[in-house]
């Protein structure tokens, strides 16, 4: 009789063990389902040429200087805006460009194939903007 | 004891027996819940996009669903193509050819393109003419190095525009243009890749997808979660700000806006918006045309032509016209006129007037 209780507990216990595993799981799905380590909140994203070049925090002020084969940007993020703040591209319209802050807004520097674009995890308010 | 310990050994067994079960099926579960999962992913909607420098802008193509990321690689490569051979400046394009020695091969890309220019410049009539190169070349708005034509040389320009004549020859494959002609698609040509860009998305099988050639927008289907596309329309006069809002899907909505490329000479801005019966920017009053059709080609092309006719002109060529298209004009004095057909589809924080048949 011992016995037979004492086999019980020893199932019960993997039932436990079963608990855990299926709880494991769970987590595990969520991590697969999740796919991407999201950064949370705004932030900008400089790309050259098409190919992403970095990604920074919109919230953190910052200076930073992106150069290539075609010329040099300067791009300043302050008080959750960010914009170029000097180039020598010739014809400056990056850095005439207001500073954006909403969710896709992009200043771009043609002579330099640059991009400066916001990327929010909130909802936009337009998939695209026609000019 | 010996009983004892037999049974022991006996319990034992089953004991390990019973582990195992539980092992086993622990170990089943494992496997079940991975193949969900793995299965789940790969069915989950993907995504893709490609942006790229074409055209003297800057582009930006997402497709949603299975072959998105060929899909988006095919647009990025055909515009590619597209932009070498339509190129005003590139030395061996097929359009800078034509316009230097007047004669070229026939392509099907500008048998088309020359094809609908000389429809529209005729339902237009003339606002729409892709024979314009020779007075935006000589304002610099094709080279930037901008300056004020003298009356004189306009006045001529507009007078050669008048007799100007464009031949395709389909049996020879040749067109070929007359003596003082010389031709830019660029009020067409992004409305064109448009265009391809949506029949090769579609050629993939893909019914979702936003197209932004520089702000000239083709929204193919419904967003991932069933929804319109939302396509706002830039402010003219805040680069921040915007006009509204429309929420569409399979239209193209394109701008045209003497915002966009001027310069200043002494204070006067001049934009590159030309009218073809002055030769000098149109000054109608008009600041931003937004036309929004199921053909992209149209639609870059009008945006153009109606920028030139003014609103008067244009409310009447769209009651004439109105299955083809809806428009969005924005005036000087900041008077917003919405067609009827996306009237429904518009809002702004702005008024607007609402224009019927």
């Amino acid at each position: 009789m011992s016995l037979l209780q004492n086999s019980d507990m020893k199932s019960s216990k993997n039932d436990i063990l079963l608990f855990f595993v299926m709880i494991a799981l769970g987590v595990l799905l969520i991590l697969i389902f999740s796919n991407e380590t999201k950064v949370m909140g705004d932030r900008v994203r400089v790309t050259l040429n098409g190919n992403v070049y970095g990604e920074y925090p919109l919230n953190k002020d910052d200076t930073f200087t992106v150069s290539s084969e075609h010329g040099e940007n300067v791009i300043c993020i302050k008080d959750g805006e960010v914009y170029v703040e000097s180039a020598d591209c010739p014809d400056k319209i990056c850095v005439k460009h207001a500073p954006v802050h909403y969710d896709k807004e992009t200043i771009v520097c043609l002579p330099h194939r640059l991009t400066v674009s916001i990327i929010s995890d909130k909802e936009a308010d337009a998939d695209a903007v026609s000019e | 004891m010996n009983r004892y310990s037999r049974q022991t050994a006996y319990f034992f067994t089953v004991e390990i027996f019973n582990m195992k079960k539980k092992l086993f099926s622990v170990a089943l579960v494992v496997i079940i819940f991975s193949a969900i999962a793995y299965w789940a992913q790969k069915s989950m909607p993907q995504s893709a996009s490609a942006d790229f420098f074409a055209m003297d802008t800057y582009m930006s193509v997402t497709a949603h669903g299975k072959g998105s990321e060929k899909a988006v690689q095919e647009v990025k490569q055909a515009i590619e193509a597209l932009d070498e051979s339509l190129s005003v400046t590139k030395k061996d394009s097929v359009v800078y050819r034509l316009n230097e020695i007047k004669s070229a091969d026939l392509t099907p890309d500008t048998d088309l393109l020359i094809e609908k220019s000389l429809k529209i410049k005729k339902q237009t009539a003339g606002a729409f003419d892709i024979c314009i190169y020779p007075i935006m070349k000589e304002w610099g708005f094709t080279d930037k190095n901008f300056k004020v034509p003298d009356p004189e040389t306009l006045s001529r320009l507009c007078d050669e525009l008048k007799n100007t004549d464009i031949n395709i020859d389909r049996e020879n494959m040749k067109i070929s243009l007359s003596e003082n002609a010389a031709i830019d698609f660029g009020g067409i040509a992004k409305g064109y890749a448009s265009e391809k860009a949506r029949d090769i998305i579609c050629q993939n099988g893909i019914n979702s997808a936003i197209v932004n050639l520089g702000g000239n927008v083709y929204a193919l289907g419904h967003k991932s979660d069933g929804n319109n596309w939302k396509v706002a329309i830039k402010s003219p006069f805040d680069s921040e700000k915007k006009l509204g809002i429309v929420s569409v899907h399979d239209k193209a909505v394109i701008t045209s806006g003497g915002y966009e490329r001027y310069f200043e000479k002494d204070s006067v801005r001049y934009h590159h918006i030309i009218d073809p019966f002055t030769g000098y920017p149109a000054d109608n009053g008009i600041v931003s045309v937004t036309i929004i059709s199921d053909d992209p080609t149209l639609a870059d092309a009008l945006s153009t032509a109606l920028y030139v006719m003014g609103k008067e002109k244009a409310t009447d060529f769209w009651i004439k016209n109105s299955g083809l298209f809806d428009f969005v004009i924005c005036d000087e004095t900041q008077n917003l006129y919405v067609t009827e057909g996306v009237a429904d589809v518009f809002t702004s924080e702005l008024r607007y007037e609402i224009i019927k048949k």
